[in-house]
């Protein structure tokens, strides 16, 4: 029973981590609340950071379809490197075979990488 | 512990589901689903599943809600949504029959699991170890498979995406940008403030300052 | 059968947890120290002293800082959500705090005839554990500059958040190099594969590659754009101010150390002294410490020395040079240990 428990007992203190990491971000985020100086509310003072020009730009504006581009791309290459990983710890112990596979899929994979660079998807603007 | 971690995960992926479905706003919907990848991932762990708890996090929780989010931005986040009337009758439908679906599923086989002891489970379960033994042997065409869909996905990211003329050919370059005739007073702020010395310098040297309106401008049609 | 390091033995829990605390105050301790030695690097860099007024030669100044930021007002814009915006730098100095927990500091060690392992954990998913973790560091940034309601720090946290994603992809595929060879991912098993020779001399091009995108993913400079105060007027943290702000820094330094110590357990030995030294067990920590301290020197070389990229060379440096260099790396890497 002992043993089963072992993979989940390997990660208590990553837990203890978390609650310390949780307790002085929070400790942080409101530190000031507690010890800070108060004043009366100003609104001119508490308007958002503004330079230049007045502009137009309000919180809901549209972002360009390069981020949406650059997620997806994202996407693509997180899920190779989580495929890539277990294959690269095997890869030893397979050989030839394991090779030949693994280049199979990153190969595949530069494919689709060499068409979206090509159609000019990497072009940041 | 596991049992207090396993109600404390479970109680968070539901809230996390149902924030999901009843924020109005998008990206606190978004939010909402990363709460509930992340609870499932711990939820993962628990069944000691190591590897496929962090592939949760990285892949879904770390890259697929990152695109939910900039969808968001670039759909424009903020305002609410509200349903077309035919998605109002058909989603609580389908939503119904996944209900009942998921409850036979669940009446069936999970009731008369609980108690009981789980799965045989041996030492090195769910490590990447296994997982990549098991992707070289049973899940070997799976395994290439998924990079062909991959490749698929690519392709038709960028097809989207040319779709919304997101990707114009021809872009221009700095010194076409400098040739453009621009509008009167946008060029430098002191231009943009009305200082009238570079009206009358301006004046001076084309003979008038060039009126271009950028066409949809408020004052388009009065300047043509 | 079992490849993953040395589990089978059990630590009882109150061991772990002490651990846990002891390596979280050492961290705690060291990290103000870190600061103004960043600081008073900086000053020799730039024919100044740097801080030296605040205690023996300035060491206190991390001090009297805190207790500045703490006095200052608990400032929020209008428009900003107010709990989005407490929350988001605790989110960050929560997953910083959580990768502390990977850093191997030693190996399994006999104290007082207890098997006591240096590190916080060891499991079998590794550097995953961290990437997961910088996976979710990613809200702590786009929570900040959303929930501000100022369209600078949204601007910002929506440009850190594609940088971030940029240089991920290329700091996963630089380690498989380091994987292939050692053929598990627990960072001690990683540590003990590279007794013959440190990986960073067969995984040259990986280890460049790694530390490359570090220094993007921690936002430093020259890829600090996310902070870029010319262009963005400070990014997503525009609007924070007093303890707020200081969150966000000291998620950064908490950031910078674990890839520091990440990079000193993958390519550098992690523990292990060269030419063959085997030192007693007790040095072991310190040993990381001093490469961490190294890494973290280069970090501040670097921001001393290299000015800032354009936003567009950035990216495309991320994507159209490390990426492709990464995977040629993994597949040369996979073609010489194979054969």
């Amino acid at each position: 029973m002992i043993k089963l428990l072992n993979v989940l007992r390997d990660y208590l203190p990553a837990v203890v981590f978390l609650i310390l990491g949780g307790a002085v971000g929070g400790l942080f985020s409101t530190l000031n609340l507690l010890t800070g100086v108060r004043t009366r509310p100003n609104l001119n003072r508490s308007t958002p950071y503004e330079c230049g020009l007045p502009s137009e730009i309000q919180r809901g504006f549209r972002f360009g379809i390069s981020f949406y581009l650059i997620a997806m791309l994202f996407i693509l290459f997180d899920i190779e490197v989580i495929f890539i990983y277990p294959i690269a710890v095997e890869l030893r112990s397979f050989g030839g075979f394991a090779l030949g596979e693994t280049i199979t899929f990153v190969i595949l994979l530069m494919i689709a990488f060499i068409y979206v660079w090509r159609r000019g998807a990497l072009e940041w603007k | 512990m596991s049992v207090v971690m396993f109600f404390l995960a479970a109680g968070a992926a539901i809230i996390g589901a149902i924030g999901v479905v009843t924020l109005r706003n998008p990206l606190y919907s978004v939010l909402a689903l990363v709460c509930h990848l992340v609870a499932l991932a711990a939820l993962f762990l628990l069944l000691r599943a190591e590897f496929v708890a962090a592939a949760q996090v990285v892949v879904y929780a770390g890259a697929v809600m990152v695109l939910y989010v900039f969808v968001v931005a670039y759909v424009g986040g903020g305002e609410e949504v509200s349903a077309g009337s035919t998605l109002r009758i058909l989603g609580p439908l389908f939503a119904l029959a996944l209900a009942v679906e998921l409850f036979i599923a669940l009446l069936g086989s999970a009731l008369s699991g609980i108690h009981r002891y789980g799965a045989p489970y041996k030492l090195g379960f769910g490590t990447p170890e296994q997982i990549g033994r098991l992707f070289l042997t049973d899940y070997l065409f799976p395994f290439e498979v998924a990079s062909l869909l991959l490749l698929v996905a690519a392709i038709g990211a960028v097809v989207l995406a040319r779709r919304r003329r997101g990707l114009e050919e021809g872009a221009l370059e700095l010194k076409d940008l400098l040739a453009m005739p621009r509008p009167a007073y946008t060029g430098t702020i002191a231009e943009g403030v009305g200082v009238r010395r570079v009206r009358e310098q301006l004046e001076q040297a084309h003979g008038g300052v060039t009126e271009v309106v950028p066409a949809g401008a408020p004052g388009s049609e009065e300047q043509s | 059968m079992i490849a993953f390091a040395d589990v089978n033995y059990f630590e009882p829990w109150w061991i772990q947890i002490v651990k846990a605390l002891l390596i979280f105050l050492v961290i705690f301790g060291v990290l103000p120290l870190l600061t103004v030695y960043e600081r008073k690097l900086l000053g020799r860099f730039q024919h100044r002293y740097g801080p030296n007024r605040v205690g023996p030669y300035g060491l206190m100044q991390p001090l009297a800082e805190i207790v500045k930021f703490a006095r200052k007002e608990a400032f929020r814009p209008t428009g900003s959500v107010g709990f989005l915006f407490r929350l988001a730098p605790a989110i960050s100095i929560l997953t910083a705090v959580g990768g502390l927990a990977l850093i191997p500091w030693g190996n399994v060690q006999n104290i007082l005839g207890t098997r006591i392992g240096l590190y916080g954990i060891d499991v079998s998913i590794g550097p995953l554990y961290v990437f997961a973790l910088g996976g979710i560091s990613f809200y702590g940034i786009l929570l900040g500059g959303w929930a501000s309601g100022s369209k600078y720090s949204f601007l910002g946290s929506m440009r850190a958040a594609a940088q971030l994603i940029s240089y991920e992809v290329s700091q996963g595929l630089a380690l498989v190099g380091v994987l292939i060879t050692a053929q598990t991912l627990s960072l001690t098993g990683i540590v003990n594969a590279q007794r013959g020779m440190w990986y960073f001399i067969p995984q040259i091009v990986g280890f460049l590659i790694f530390m490359v995108a570090s220094f993007a993913e921690t936002n430093r400079a020259p890829f600090d754009l996310v902070e870029a105060d010319a262009e963005l007027v400070g990014g997503y943290f525009t609007e924070y101010g007093g303890t707020g702000f200081v969150a966000y820094l000291f998620a950064e330094y908490v950031n910078m150390m674990v890839v520091s110590a990440m990079a000193a357990t993958l390519f550098l030995g992690g523990w292990l002294l060269p030419f063959g030294i085997h030192p007693p067990g007790w040095v072991d920590p310190f040993v990381v410490l001093a490469k961490m301290m190294l890494f973290m020197t280069l970090f501040i070389w670097i921001r001393a020395t290299l000015p800032r990229l354009r936003y567009d060379q950035l990216m495309s440096f991320g994507w159209k040079v490390l990426l492709p260099l990464a995977t040629l790396n993994l597949l040369v890497t996979a073609i010489i240990v194979v054969h």
